[in-house]
């Protein structure tokens, strides 16, 4: 068989493929209702007010819980409804707050610009999946960081996620928990998947927790999937390890 | 969409793919001379006001549902095809496909509305499949249960997904951009951040493989 007809017969075999019509309605409730948040998001966040925050501050030079920190009550980063029971009695992490991975309204940053953050200390035997999966569950239920883990120094520059051993304990980086692109150093915001079993309020409450702060105070309904993304070597720590090259 | 006559509205696939044959007739530019808005005949001779995808957005924006549902229902079904023809799973596909526009919808603030929407989420639903055949810990090679025994399922669809399956990830994606969505080497370097070298290999051996499987049939 030639090329051309080749290439012709795997066109045409392609386009033939049906797409289920059932599904359709599916999409277009999810739309209609994300247009009708998408109408309500402004006048909703002129009336939400910010509460004090009172957090733990981080010494980046090595130590672990430290100071105290009062923050702007005003930040717009993951202000709360006033009045909230449910939200007020979440404490927020400061990490959070401006977290390049998860507050992106100018876009992805490099990975390179971005300074240096604590990383996530998880028990021994945790892994790569364990840590992101542990991460989105604890961001998107409670506003805050997985209960299991402790802040520690930051990684070196470029390193998402280091396996532990020995002495080392497993630890991701809070930079770029999925990692970042390469060449284009660009930090990458959660991925994960939403089985079409969830309803449009679902899936709206776990995009307002990861993006605007408001966190479900509810468990992770059922059909949430982390995706784990593919780390190449110069992103995880060891003795060899190499810089990424970015352009 | 607007009619200049009643009728069930029609559905497109992409530009135009199953309302059939359209004839342009005139185009309306906005200030930025974009198009923002195309009337063309249908097959049934209505004449139909098509928005542009720019202004499905900023409409949608707005809180036009009417414009999010054509946005949707001009875009799904050949994101639906390449998700399917990479997972090789029709509930995935579902599952990439709706994943895919609640990505593209958070994220059309930051999009630059002068730019084409079609391949930015394209690229999401690439990805978002390859990334979901990767972690799918059952047979990737494997059809779905029941699909052989449908009596819609066409023979020929489960040649391909049979000759599809023994891709790798990374190539079924690639032959997917190039042969269903039809984009450019230099384009699907771009869209997924590949080398223009990398996309011509892999396109290369997908199709020798895919040679060896679809000749035998």
């Amino acid at each position: 068989m030639s090329r051309d007809r080749l290439e012709r017969e795997l066109e045409r075999r392609l386009r033939e493929l049906e797409p289920p019509e059932a599904f359709e309605q599916r999409l277009l409730a999810v739309s209609r209702e994300w247009a009708r948040g998408s109408a309500r998001r402004p006048r909703r966040r002129r009336h939400r007010r910010a509460i004090t925050l009172v957090a733990i501050g981080l010494a980046l030079g090595g130590a672990t819980a430290g100071a105290i920190t009062v923050l702007d009550p005003f930040d717009d980063g993951l202000s709360v409804p006033a009045g909230d029971p449910v939200a007020e009695e979440i404490a927020r992490s400061p990490l959070l707050v401006s977290a390049p991975w998860l507050r992106q309204p100018e876009g992805a940053q490099r990975i390179d610009a971005v300074g240096a953050q604590p990383s996530l200390i998880f028990p021994e035997g945790t892994s790569y999946r364990g840590a992101l999966e542990a991460l989105f569950a604890s961001v998107v239920e409670r506003g805050r960081l997985p209960a299991r883990a402790s802040i520690g120094k930051p990684l070196p520059a470029g390193v998402v996620w280091t396996e532990g051993g020995g002495d080392s304990p497993p630890a991701l980086d809070l930079r770029a928990p999925w990692g970042y692109t390469v060449p284009g150093g660009r930090i990458r915001t959660p991925s994960y998947t939403l089985a079409g079993s969830l309803n449009p309020a679902q899936v709206s409450g776990i995009v307002q927790a990861l993006e605007a702060g408001q966190p479900l105070g509810a468990p992770l309904p059922q059909g949430v999937r982390v995706d784990v993304p593919s780390l190449i070597s110069c992103q995880l720590g060891g003795p060899d390890r190499m810089p990424c090259g970015l352009r | 969409m607007e009619r200049q006559r009643a009728g069930s509205p029609a559905h497109l696939d992409g530009w135009g793919g199953r309302a059939g044959a359209r004839r342009l007739l005139r185009v309306a530019s906005d200030r930025r001379g974009a198009p923002d808005s195309i009337v063309g005949l249908s097959a049934t001779g209505d004449r139909d006001v098509v928005r542009s995808d720019a202004t499905l957005i900023r409409a949608l924006q707005g809180g036009s549902e009417e414009a999010a549902a054509e946005l949707v229902r001009r875009h799904w079904p050949r994101s639906w095809r390449a998700a399917y023809a990479i997972t090789g799973r029709r509930e995935s596909a579902e599952d990439v496909v709706q994943d895919a526009f609640e990505r593209a919808l958070r994220g059309l603030d930051r999009f630059d509305q002068q730019r084409p929407f079609a391949p930015w989420l394209h690229r999401i639903v690439v990805n978002r499949a390859i990334d979901v055949l990767k972690s799918d810990r059952r047979d990737a090679t494997a059809l779905e249960e029941g699909m052989v025994g449908q009596e819609d399922t066409r023979q020929r669809e489960r040649e391909l997904m049979e000759a599809l399956g023994q891709l790798s990830p990374e190539r079924r994606g690639v032959v997917v951009m190039r042969y269903l969505l039809g984009y450019a080497p230099p384009e699907i370097a771009t869209l997924l951040e590949l080398e223009v070298g990398t996309v011509h290999s892999r396109l290369a051996r997908g199709l020798k493989e895919l040679r060896t499987i679809l000749e035998d049939i």
